[in-house]
């Protein structure tokens, strides 16, 4: 594949949890491996040619639209689907010939899949029954996991006399019961309520803190990928567009497709009108001239995208200094409480998004629709990107 | 909230819908105790023919082996049936699916004299004599394909991730099936049971094929005294064989209500806590 | 690549991989596919495909005074290849050149149509009201319809003598209430055969048709109504094609058992009007006469085959 993974080497964007960067060791070993994998359901390709590597402990995970071949990734690594092409190797092993039961792996599924017939212990002692533990070992260890997500009240219930957010729970219980290697999670919060979801995602979390287990989550929620994970892999249409930090991801994407896909952005399309170092004018397809740090070289001719974030501009009714000062007309205003999103038409014929905190209750600027404003980004404001 | 206002047309026609059904079953219990022997005269209410067919060994002993070949072929076509039901819903690649998907629908809408003489010359090619076994056999193909297709259209409202969760979780396709799969659908395969067993005391013509001495089945017996005349004793049977299924029909219809019930109340608990 | 690496990683694999591996030795891969998928393919290759190959071996020879009453039989392989050279197409030019067989075809496909006619017309209001009635009221409703089916079907047919001959009960009525002075004669003609049929597959033709409109969301008829269409146009145009699979789903359901049915034109249809499935059990039970009777049989799958491969298809569909 084309797109370049980035690195560490580009900023010190690290990793949420301080000393946790095994990808950027060059002696770890890989826990997960996937080797050029391919899937392909009759001419469709789910997964194309992906390769990835996953390191023990990592909270990873898979981010993209739906159809984009993550939850096909995941359910290889279950072994529900077998890859056509390509190797899975978990903690040494090739897992080609192992089926789903004798893999240590566990899946929390998107529907729950709890057993309706059997009470919440019986669902959370099924996966240690099939591997013969003993009746007392069971029991404890039932108990246990039901500790570990408030559930003890719950154990002679049956799902459907259980809550949403209930039945999520003993979902996760039951797929830690058995102690997996690996937690594979399909969309573990998409069927909770906005408020419950961000509850839970604290609690998951920790949970992931405190037993240091392997977790790989499937979401097309950007934000609960980025709440959770240490790595995020975004994919489209069957291949990975780049693996990193959340912050990278959001601060450094390699690619429009990534910073498009992840959060608010501005895109200023163009070509190289001078470059000399790091600093390189542009000239955008809008007939204006931008001033902007690369942190990639370029040369002059070349064609380039300027992204920025809406939070990385200010606004003002007044004319501001320094660079990068574009005028325009307030065109609409959105109040979401914490930010204000203002949309500008400028001269120029063209939109940009500009979001301002709210950090006082009254804010200092009276805009309003149609209103003149003046806003300005500084040179390292965004990045520049040539695909 | 108008959308299931019914119009008269739509009484009108389900009142004559539904007494085209039962009016004829009505009419052979009523006249089934009747003291004459005559069908069209009312001679008083009598349970003589009850009584006589206690008396008629012949019917009894029909009845007898229809009931054992039927829940002997019902027991052995719901296993097959179901195995093929799991079969086509779940091994979506094997050699030979598309032959296996003809072989289950064609039988469905077969007819049944055809059915019988294929069954018939295939015992005698291999030389089986006719009997028991051979009707048993019978109807044990003929009715696992009812069995199948019930119990596939329940696999296919069967959310796959909880045999998935199973297998995940450790358990061989052989466990998943009878600790998840089989108490799911087990509503579907009981339904297939009854279905198989209706059908194999109903059949007239496949047995009429595949019987030899000595196993001759109720509804022959009943198909020969018809044909000589109709006979109150057959009206008194007949009745005896609705009571049987409308309280069956019935005790399984409170049971489903009362699931139905308890289902509301849990989910009211888990609304609640 | 570095999997030999680090020495505990190994370790662990072993003691993970022995746990999950304990007690499987039974589940082998594919055991249970191989029994799932092979234990009803053979019974079905046994009972039903091979059964009838025999019918069209047999549809091939000759009729004989011997048990089993044709030649040849494939008893000796050594005597194979003369036995293949016996076989002919004599009963089937017998079955082209008497008209009887010619006239029973066509006497059962077209009463097997008209029927068919027949219970749709009964069949789709009363499935409609069904589907319209109160949801509370549905299952109840459906029961009703499944109810008569889980009675005997001889014993329906048999209760339609009663009614339907000259001294029955329906002349009775009749001339009770003085429409007719003399009872009319409904036994033993093909308007017994219809009513016969049509009320013993009426179920059938009724179940795939409520399931149907059932299903439609009822939202359909509204907006059409909300766009200014009538009630009988919103029939028309929204509601019946809609409810088009369940017709021809039902349709087949009817059709095909009935063209080659036995025992409901044998008890109210008499000696006189001869369909296909009777004529297969006179050869076969009166004349003895197999291979005539195998060879009619071909013929009446050959006829059938469409119909069932369409049904199959849209069976499959769903």
């Amino acid at each position: 594949m084309a797109a370049k993974i980035a690195s560490g080497a580009m900023k010190s964007l690290g990793s949420i949890r301080r000393d946790f960067a095994p990808w950027l060791d060059q002696a770890a070993v890989p826990f997960i491996r996937f080797e050029a994998v391919t899937k392909r359901f009759g001419g469709f390709e789910a997964v194309d040619d992906l390769s990835l590597s996953i390191y023990e402990g990592e909270f990873f995970a898979l981010l993209g639209a739906s159809g984009c071949g993550k939850s096909t990734l995941l359910r290889m690594l279950a072994g529900f689907e077998a890859p056509t092409s390509g190797r899975i190797v978990l903690d040494g092993e090739d897992m080609a010939d192992i089926p789903p039961y004798r893999r240590p792996v566990n899946m929390m599924f998107q529907s729950y899949a709890l057993f309706p017939h059997m009470s919440v212990e019986k669902n959370i002692a099924f996966g240690l029954k099939q591997e013969g533990m003993a009746k007392g070992d069971i029991s404890e260890r039932v108990e246990q996991v039901l500790k570990l997500v408030k559930l003890e009240d719950f154990a002679k219930r049956r799902p459907d006399q259980l809550s949403g957010g209930q039945r999520q729970r003993v979902a996760l219980a039951r797929s830690l019961a058995k102690r997996p290697k690996v937690l594979l999670l399909d969309e573990p919060l998409g069927a909770l309520d906005k408020k419950l979801r961000e509850e839970t995602q604290f609690e998951l979390a920790d949970l992931q803190y405190q037993l240091h287990t392997t977790f790989i989550m499937v979401t097309h929620d950007q934000e609960e990928a980025m709440t959770l994970a240490d790595r995020i892999a975004v994919m489209d249409k069957g291949r990975i567009l780049q693996v990193a930090t959340p912050a990278e991801i959001y601060e450094a994407p390699n690619s429009r497709f990534v910073a498009d896909f992840v959060g608010n952005v501005n895109i200023f399309e163009g070509k190289v009108a001078a470059a000399t170092g790091d600093r390189v004018t542009i000239a955008t397809s809008a007939g204006r001239k931008i001033h902007v740090a690369s942190e990639v070289p370029v040369v002059a001719g070349q064609a380039v995208s300027y992204v920025l974030r809406p939070e990385k501009l200010r606004i003002s009714a007044e004319p501001l200094s320094g660079p990068n000062v574009l005028e325009g007309e307030v065109w609409d205003i959105a109040y979401f409480g914490p930010v204000t999103s203002f949309h500008i038409r400028l001269d120029d014929g063209s939109t940009v998004k500009v979001a301002m905190v709210n950090a006082t209750r009254q804010g200092p600027l009276q805009l309003t629709w149609h209103d003149r404003a003046f806003v300005q980004f500084d040179e390292d404001a965004g990045l520049v990107l040539t695909q | 909230m108008t959308s299931w206002r019914l119009t008269k047309f739509n009484v009108v026609s389900m009142v004559f819908g539904f007494a085209f059904l039962y009016l004829p079953i009505l009419l052979l219990v009523v006249y089934s105790f009747n003291a004459s022997r005559l069908v069209t005269v009312w001679g008083g209410f009598s349970t003589v023919w009850y009584r006589e067919l206690w008396n008629n060994r012949g019917l009894l002993d029909a009845a007898w082996v229809t009931l054992k070949v039927g829940l002997i072929s019902a027991s052995v076509a719901t296993i097959l049936g179901t195995m093929a039901a799991i079969a086509l819903s779940r091994y979506k690649r094997f050699s030979g699916r598309t032959l296996m998907t003809g072989m289950v629908y064609a039988p469905l809408v077969m007819p049944e004299v055809i059915t019988g003489l294929s069954l018939l010359l295939l015992f005698v090619a291999i030389d089986l004599d006719r009997g028991f076994l051979t009707v048993t056999l019978a109807h044990i193909s003929f009715t696992m394909c009812f069995v199948t297709v019930v119990v596939q259209s329940r696999l296919m409202s069967f959310d796959r991730s909880l045999e998935d969760a199973a297998m995940d979780l450790g358990a061989t396709p052989t466990v998943t099936f009878f600790q998840v799969t089989l108490p799911l659908i087990w509503p579907a395969v009981a339904a297939g049971w009854m279905l198989a067993f209706t059908l194999s005391l109903d059949d007239l013509v496949i047995a009429s094929f595949t019987t030899g001495p000595g196993a001759t089945t109720l509804p022959m017996k009943i198909y020969s005294q018809v044909r000589l005349g109709v006979t109150p004793e057959i009206n008194a049977v007949c009745t005896i064989l609705i009571a049987i299924v409308s309280v069956g029909v019935v005790a399984a219809t409170l049971l489903n209500k009362r699931r139905l019930v308890r289902q509301a109340r849990d989910e009211r608990l888990a609304a609640g806590g | 690549m570095g999997e030999a690496a680090a020495p505990e990683t190994i370790d662990r694999r072993r003691a993970g991989t022995a746990e999950t591996r304990r007690g499987r030795s039974f589940g082998s891969r594919g055991f249970f596919r191989i029994v799932v998928i092979g234990l009803p393919f053979l019974w079905l290759v046994g009972l039903f495909l091979v059964p009838f190959l025999i019918v069209f071996k047999i549809s091939l020879s000759q009729t004989a005074v011997a048990m089993p009453p044709y030649l040849p039989t494939f008893g000796d392989p050594a005597t194979w290849w003369s036995a293949l050279q016996q076989l002919s197409l004599d009963n089937y030019a017998w079955i082209a050149s008497d008209e009887l067989y010619f006239n029973a075809y066509t006497l059962s496909l077209a009463i097997a149509a008209a029927s068919t006619v027949l219970t749709l017309a009964i069949a789709y209001p009363l499935a409609y009201g069904m589907a319209k009635a109160p949801p509370a009221w549905r299952t109840t409703l459906v029961m009703l319809v499944i109810l008569p089916f889980w009675t005997s079907f001889l014993i329906r047919v048999y209760a339609w003598i009663a009614i339907l001959k000259p001294e029955g009960l329906f002349n009775q009525l009749l001339m009770t209430i003085g429409v007719i002075d003399q009872p009319l004669v409904i036994l033993n003609t093909p308007i017994a055969i219809f009513i016969g049929i049509v009320y013993s597959y009426l179920p059938f033709m009724t179940l795939p048709i409520y399931a149907s409109l059932e299903r439609m969301d009822h939202s359909l008829t509204e907006a059409a109504a909300d766009l200014g269409s009538p009630p009988l146009k919103t029939f028309w145009t929204i509601t019946f094609p809609l409810s088009l699979p369940g017709v021809v789903a039902g349709c087949f359901l009817v059709f095909i058992p009935a063209a080659g049915e036995f025992v409901i034109p044998d008890l109210l249809g008499g000696s006189r009007t001869l369909m296909i499935g009777k004529t297969v059990w006179l050869e076969f039970f009166t004349n003895r006469d197999w291979p005539v009777a195998s060879a009619v049989a071909v013929v009446l799958v050959a006829l059938l085959v469409v119909p069932i491969a369409i049904f199959q298809r849209q069976q499959a569909r769903l």
